[in-house]
């Protein structure tokens, strides 16, 4: 998977056109998509107001500009400073149209980025994306190893929840009530939705029946050895069955230990013991997903890789491309999951932005000073609107992380949208924490973590507790595959409170 | 049994008509901070590099209590919850959702 753009004399790509044209080309899709006299009639459209065409094409005109000597890969340059708040209107734009606008932006920004990256099948021949997922049965097929665990399985299983005080102790873990607690602690806190704390202190409490709703479900984790993912909780469960794809190496050798050592008897771990690489192999990837699963089977995928930069994005695709090929094969049945980040603009209940005013009135003078007079630091966390009361926006967008991270995040957003609204698959796609993982340490450095706790209620959660939570979370959402029909009518952006932990 | 014994305990010492009525009415995190994420990063940054709260420091809120400790919480009786929000500025509960409290 590669950008369209060469950078032939450092030998990288060029990432920022496509970036914009991504945004613009979904920006163009809204004005199409609204049903007024201007426009051929889009089905389903509404009419866009005057001002939120003026809004709409005011933002097209700003990603449209182009600045003289301005080195686009420079540190500096005007798209690395400007893009924070671009990205932060485009959202509120989604935010404020009608469903059906906001998901003809969703699949106008994906369909942009898979048609413009490119997939090299060898040295001299480059296609479309795209193209190469159609035909995934002319590949190679990728070899397949079964792992089974040696435990004998537990009477009555009892799901782990990390034990945030000693987290260093991969066995720590706090059970029954005793997790149980500890979910209701957080929420005190403050840190997860209601809807979070009820559906993890249910897979807490209610584990025993865990083992024979999940064993007619093939989990597929795209990036299973990810820090955050739900692979070691999910193999801990008996008569799971989980597809792990994810490159060769230590990790995935890690992996398949833990497997062996820790895993109930019945519980079986299906992977490519040379290991895959979701960036070249994608096509066959696909293929292998739809060659180890039965149509009759459960499908439940999770795209959970990724990598540091525009590398990002290149993954983000290549995952998109390989659900949208295993969906359209098993367009029932499967269910599609995503941790989203609190590192980019989120729609957030307008009660979260009750309870961010409260705590904002309550913190010391000088901190207020300090906003007013630098302009950028302690700067207020939401934009309201008066005329909305249903919502209201909060960038988390962080410089460190890069425009590039956020782009491969709203690519996880609009795909859930698509899923959910259009496709009628089932989505659970909760905003996970921002832990202390190692790519989150490596960008922030862990000095950012341990201060954290000054702002209350920001907590820096270690993985192990994080990835458990995350996972008990996720593993009641997808217990049901007969869900009720999706409100039309609804803001597509509701759909990322349920079950999310911030 | 022991599950139902903390539900009720529960019931009777966190309760709030928002986690009775609204699915999503609390949040925390992110979210519900005051200041965003980007514009404290600096002071985040600042306060853990001085050693202020330790390393891996977690507030003690965040944490749960053992079951020893919530066994000391009294469990406060359902008739005087009830008495106590009526007697709130709240207005009066209506007939179906004290149906709905006895039943729970």
């Amino acid at each position: 998977m590669e950008w369209p753009d060469i950078n032939y004399i450092e030998y990288g790509f060029h990432t920022e056109a496509t970036e914009k044209a991504v945004w613009i080309r979904a920006l163009k899709e809204c004005l199409y998509a609204s049903d007024d006299e201007d426009s051929d009639g889009y089905p389903g459209g509404y009419v866009l107001s005057k001002a939120m065409k003026g809004r709409i094409q005011a933002l097209i005109t700003r990603l449209m500009t182009t600045k003289e000597n301005d080195d686009p890969d420079g540190e500096n340059s005007w798209w690395k400073q400007e893009y924070r708040s671009i990205i932060e209107e485009f959202i509120d734009i989604q935010a404020s149209v009608s469903n059906s606008q906001a998901l003809a932006m969703a699949q106008a920004a994906l369909d942009t980025l898979h048609d413009m990256m490119q997939f090299r099948i060898d040295d001299h021949t480059i296609v479309p994306a795209k193209d190469v997922f159609v035909i995934t049965k002319s590949y190679a097929k990728l070899p397949t190893t079964t792992v089974l665990g040696s435990r004998a399985p537990d009477i009555e299983f009892q799901f782990p929840l990390g034990n945030p005080v000693q987290p260093v102790d991969e066995d720590n873990f706090l059970y029954g009530m005793e997790a149980v607690a500890q979910v209701d602690a957080w929420y005190n806190y403050g840190i997860m939705e209601t809807s979070a704390g009820v559906l993890a202190k249910q897979t807490l409490s209610n584990s025993s029946k865990l083992p024979s709703i999940l064993s007619s479900k093939r989990f597929v984790l795209l990036g299973c050895t990810a820090e955050l993912g739900p692979a070691r909780s999910l193999l801990r469960i008996p008569g799971v069955t989980v597809l792990g794809v994810a490159r060769g190496g230590y990790k995935l050798d890690k992996l398949v230990n833990f497997v062996r050592s820790h895993s109930p008897d019945d519980t079986t771990f299906i992977y490519n013991p040379k290991g895959a690489d979701l960036l070249t192999q994608g096509p066959q990837i696909a293929q292998w997903i739809l060659d180890q699963t039965d149509p009759s089977d459960e499908l439940v995928i999770m795209p959970l890789a990724q990598a540091e930069g525009e590398a990002d994005v290149r993954l983000g695709v290549a995952m998109d491309l390989i659900v949208q090929r295993v969906f359209r094969q098993r367009p029932k049945n499967s269910t599609l999951c995503y941790y989203l980040s609190p590192t980019t603009p989120m729609m957030v209940p307008p009660t979260s932005t009750s309870k961010a005013v409260k705590r904002l009135n309550q913190r010391p003078k000088w901190e207020q000073y300090v906003s007013k007079l630098s302009g950028r630091w302690m700067q207020p966390a939401w934009k309201t609107d008066d005329s909305n009361h249903d919502y209201s926006l909060v960038n988390g967008t962080m410089s460190c992380k890069g425009s590039l991270r956020v782009l491969a995040k709203a690519m996880q957003m609009w795909r859930s949208m698509v899923s959910y609204y259009r496709d009628g698959h089932v989505v659970a796609a909760p905003y996970a924490p921002l832990c202390r993982s190692r790519s989150n340490l490596h960008d922030l450095g862990p000095s950012f973590f341990d201060g954290m706790h000054h702002f209350e209620p920001m907590l820096a959660m270690d993985v192990e507790p994080a990835s458990t939570l995350m996972a008990a979370i996720f593993v009641a959402q997808i217990q049901f595959m007969n869900r009720p029909l999706p409100d039309m009518d609804e803001n597509p952006f509701t759909m990322f409170w349920d079950g999310t932990v911030q | 049994m022991e599950v139902w014994i903390h539900h009720v305990l529960l019931f009777s010492t966190n309760f709030s008509f928002s986690t009775l009525f609204g699915f999503w009415v609390h949040s925390g995190g992110v979210w519900t901070c005051p200041y965003s994420l980007e514009s404290i990063s600096t002071a985040n940054w600042a306060i853990g590099f001085s050693g202020y709260y330790g390393k891996g420091y977690i507030p003690p809120a965040a944490i749960a209590m053992s079951q020893k400790e919530i066994a000391k919480i009294p469990i406060r009786n359902i008739e005087d919850v009830f008495e106590e929000m009526e007697n709130s500025n709240r207005d009066a509960l209506p007939d179906h959702v004290k149906e709905r409290l006895e039943f729970m």
